[in-house]
């Protein structure tokens, strides 16, 4: 995950994921939905349901498909909760 | 005293079944294994893989001259499938060729068509359907019925437990040899030498004396090769005897992982009821054991699951049935701990649901109820039992309130990571549960130049046996461990062996190696008698640092010169001697008596960090308080409770055995069944040994060690667990190990419509 912000407003963001898709994907969507949008708690939020429209995990010996969701979400979430501790969760 | 391997270990010197020289002409086999967890052979065409240049022949159960039998407890399963297959992994064929690569490629080149049959592989489904392996079994005292009457609190609940690979690094194999009259050598990685000779016999029609089986080491066993070993040695064996040419076949990881069973899975219902003031008065528990395709141990693990199922705690009313429950899955067997393990979990669920309805930490009710010598387990035995004292040793030196309160502290000022800790107590029977099984022979040499030649049956597999028979024997005799030397473990120099099994190896081999060595030292103080001057007795001659001693002075002769005047005089310099435990026996028609030669005690008190964004999580500290009577072995023995811890913590989070529903395993490489590595063993293991003066049966006071620190291990999963519900008090997880971190994922974020646990 890259992201580029300044004064709050999402300059850039790109996401991308492995073992949720049939190959590393990069989350078009996802990422593009961010760009010049003000860093909010919501907007993210809203970000991480495109997440998962993006991706189409299987359930495996490595996990379930429901586990893959849950933890890209967490995985994404833990970026924005170390990198801006001022949003509120 | 350092492993007596530990430097050919390092060096890589130490001789493996894959490191025996290779005969000229050998050849090598590898098993064509049902591709379907149950269902009828309809056919089979080995045409191609015949054709192809190199394979020598391919074996079924036709080529078989005995019987095509290797169960151990019951007579159920087949060395090689006839028409049916009852798990994916069963042996069908032995493919043998010039080369394993030839071989292996056969394999590819088999054609079988299979009618498919319905597959269980839930131990429940098998129960309610009568797929029972042996009858199921009930341990009970006292009347719970009458019990639960007088309880305050009242929990009932369910446990399970998943399988667990064995993973030995040393994968099962053999290498079998013709020799002269129709016999056959065995090199065999095996704990149970004398299983795979009697079995092998059978295959064969041919009697025991013309099956050699020799074992140098293992590269690890933990059950895995108790009884599983055999049937790659009686292949061997039977391509050796038909094709009179050497036969090896050393599996590869995934074959290995596809073929073998596992530690039984277990289910289990309890009933538990306390009283006001949290005593226990009554228990009740059902379990589903996980047998698998063919009963192997599994009857006898179930045994002991019985035997543990109130762990160290004293509960006066209980009614404990097993369940060994017959599946489409590889056989099930031993595996450190052999069903204690699963026992314990399933009361130290109840107790932490207990505690939860009690309004108490599950510390308070372990605590109080904590068995005292005196207090009778419910298979009747008297405990003598180092509980308390272990448990008191632990709250001292650990302070375990303290801890109580700093994570209490630490939990509520950091919001994404939470900390968890819990106290495991451990009880073990040491003793085979089969009494007639506690046996052991050792045959001591002394040869004319005064070294020491010692075989016994007890197979070194890492555990450091072998070091510890070499250090009965320089205590007995008194001389440099560099004259003494321990041998393979051979079924002809040493017979009718048990298997190294059941923490009791060296408990029993030991004692045996002490006699023969008491027995030789006799005869030498004797003969010093006639080399010294005006002495009158033998009695008051000794040996004393490899020089002889007469009323505690020291004389000029020497260990040496002493053995060489006793070949001189024709004196035996060899004994073979047997041991057989004392005391114990058990009457399995009233399910009661005196099982065990002791119990093994200790505490493990577990801290970890969840991380709750993630769901993983670090190990940060156990601290074990651990009763080894009097180590003769601190090295060895501090050895066997750190790696018996990490397995034990592997079991419990992150080892999860998966088949589908078709009886596939899923989890069958290392890419997909994750064992314990470097970075999540915990990060502090601080072992202390409770102090005690008190006689027991071991090996010179040294308690067995093998099995029972793996039971601390089920204290991270409690650790865990209440760090899960320090970040979501309301978070539904429930007592189903292991506790991968997807489990703790899903329990701390639960989904709508998802089970987590």
């Amino acid at each position: 995950m890259h992201i580029d912000v300044s004064e709050d407003i999402i300059q850039q963001c790109s996401i991308s994921a492995g073992g949720v898709n049939p190959y590393p994907t990069y989350l078009t969507s996802s990422s593009a939905f961010l760009k010049g949008k003000v860093l909010t708690k919501e907007n993210i939020e809203q970000m991480l349901e495109l997440v998962q429209q993006e991706i189409a995990p299987i359930s495996d010996a490595r996990g379930t498909a429901s586990y893959k969701r849950l933890l890209l979400n967490q995985l994404i979430k833990a970026h924005f909760i170390k990198l801006f501790p001022s949003i509120e969760w | 005293m350092k492993n007596i391997d530990a430097i050919n270990h390092s060096k890589g010197l130490s001789i493996y079944l894959d490191d025996i020289p290779v005969s000229k002409g050998t050849l090598y086999g590898v098993v064509f294994p049902s591709p379907v967890a149950h269902g009828t052979i309809k056919h089979i065409d080995f045409s191609k893989a015949l054709a192809l240049p190199g394979v020598v022949r391919i074996l079924t159960y036709k080529d078989i001259p005995g019987t095509n039998q290797i169960g151990g407890i019951v007579k159920d399963e087949p060395l090689l499938a006839e028409t049916e297959v009852h798990f994916a992994g069963m042996p069908v064929a032995f493919v043998i060729a010039e080369s394993d690569v030839i071989a292996r490629h056969a394999l590819q080149l088999i054609e079988i068509s299979i009618d498919e049959l319905p597959v269980i592989t839930d131990p429940r489904e098998a129960q309610a359907k009568g797929q029972l392996i042996v009858p199921p079994r009930t341990f009970s005292i006292g009347n719970t019925n009458e019990a639960f009457q007088q309880c305050h609190f009242i929990v009932e609940g369910s446990a399970s437990t998943n399988g667990q690979e064995h993973l030995y690094i040393e994968t099962q194999g053999a290498y079998a040899l013709p020799v002269e009259n129709g016999g056959v050598k065995i090199y065999s990685s095996t704990q149970g030498p004398t299983a795979v000779q009697r079995h092998t016999a059978d295959v064969l029609g041919i009697p025991m004396h013309q099956i050699e089986i020799d074992v140098t080491r293992l590269g690890g066993g933990f059950g895995g090769k108790e009884d599983q070993a055999t049937a790659w040695s009686a292949l061997c064996a039977l391509g050796a005897f038909i094709l009179k040419k050497p036969v090896k076949y050393s599996l590869h990881r995934m074959e290995d992982m596809r073929m073998t069973g596992k530690r039984n899975p277990y289910t289990a219902d309890y009933k538990i009821g306390l009283s006001e003031d949290l005593k226990i008065l009554a228990y009740e528990v059902t379990f589903y054991q996980n047998a698998g395709a063919a009963a192997d141990l599994s009857p006898a693990v179930l045994e002991r699951t019985l035997f543990h199922c109130t762990n160290s705690y004293y509960v006066p009313n209980v009614v404990a049935t097993a369940y060994s429950c017959k599946t489409n899955l590889p056989p099930n067997t031993a595996f450190r701990g052999f069903g204690g393990p699963q026992g314990m979990f399933v009361i130290e669920a109840a107790i932490s649901k207990a505690a939860v309805i009690a309004g108490v930490s599950a510390e308070v009710i372990q605590e109080k109820n904590l068995i005292a010598t005196g207090n009778v387990f419910p298979y009747g035995q008297i405990a003598d039992s180092e509980a308390h004292a272990s448990w008191n040793l632990a709250d001292k030196t650990f302070n375990i309130s303290n801890l109580d309160r700093s994570i209490k502290t630490f939990n509520e000022n950091i919001k994404y990571f939470k900390k968890g800790m819990s106290l495991m107590p451990i009880c073990f029977g040491i003793s085979f549960t089969k009494t007639p099984m506690n046996n052991a022979r050792a045959l001591v040499h002394i040869y004319s130049d005064g070294s020491v030649n010692i075989s016994t049956g007890a197979v070194e597999m890492g555990q450091g046996v072998n070091t510890k028979m070499l250090q009965v024997a320089a205590n007995v005799f008194s001389i440099g461990t560099d004259r003494i030397k321990l041998n393979s473990t051979n079924t002809f120099r040493i017979a009718n062996t048990s298997p190294s099994a059941a923490s009791a190896t060296a408990d029993l081999n030991g004692a045996a190696v002490k006699m023969a060595c008491e027995t030789l030292y006799d005869r030498l103080t004797a003969t010093a008698f006639h080399m010294l001057d005006g002495v009158d007795s033998s009695e008051n001659i000794s040996i004393v640092d490899e020089w002889i001693y007469y009323n505690n002075k020291k004389t000029n002769i020497h260990w040496k010169q002493l053995v060489a005047e006793a070949f001189i005089r024709r004196v035996n310099l060899s004994e073979h001697a047997h041991y057989a435990t004392p005391v114990i026996h058990f009457d399995a028609k009233i399910e009661k008596g005196h099982p065990f030669a002791y119990h093994v005690y200790g505490v493990a008190v577990t801290e970890v960090t969840v991380d709750c964004i993630r769901g993983i999580y670090t190990i940060d500290k156990v601290n074990i308080v651990h009763d080894f009577g009097k180590s003769m072995n601190t090295d060895i023995d501090m050895g066997q409770i750190e790696g018996g811890l990490v397995q034990g913590i592997g079991w419990m989070t992150m080892e999860e055995i998966v088949y589908d529903q078709k009886g596939i395993l899923k989890s069958n490489a290392l890419s997909t069944y994750k064992v314990p590595d470097i970075y999540s063993v915990p990060k502090v293991i601080d072992i202390h040994a409770l102090p005690t003066e008190k006689e027991n049966l071991a090996i010179l006071q040294s308690k067995a060690v093998g099995e029972p620190p793996l039971m601390y291990g089920i204290g991270t999963y409690f650790a865990i667990r209440n760090a899960i519900l320090a970040f979501n008090p309301s978070s539904p997880v429930g007592y189903d190990a292991p506790m991968t971190p997807e489990k703790v994922l899903m329990a701390l974020y639960p989904q709508k419509d998802d089970e987590t646990n």
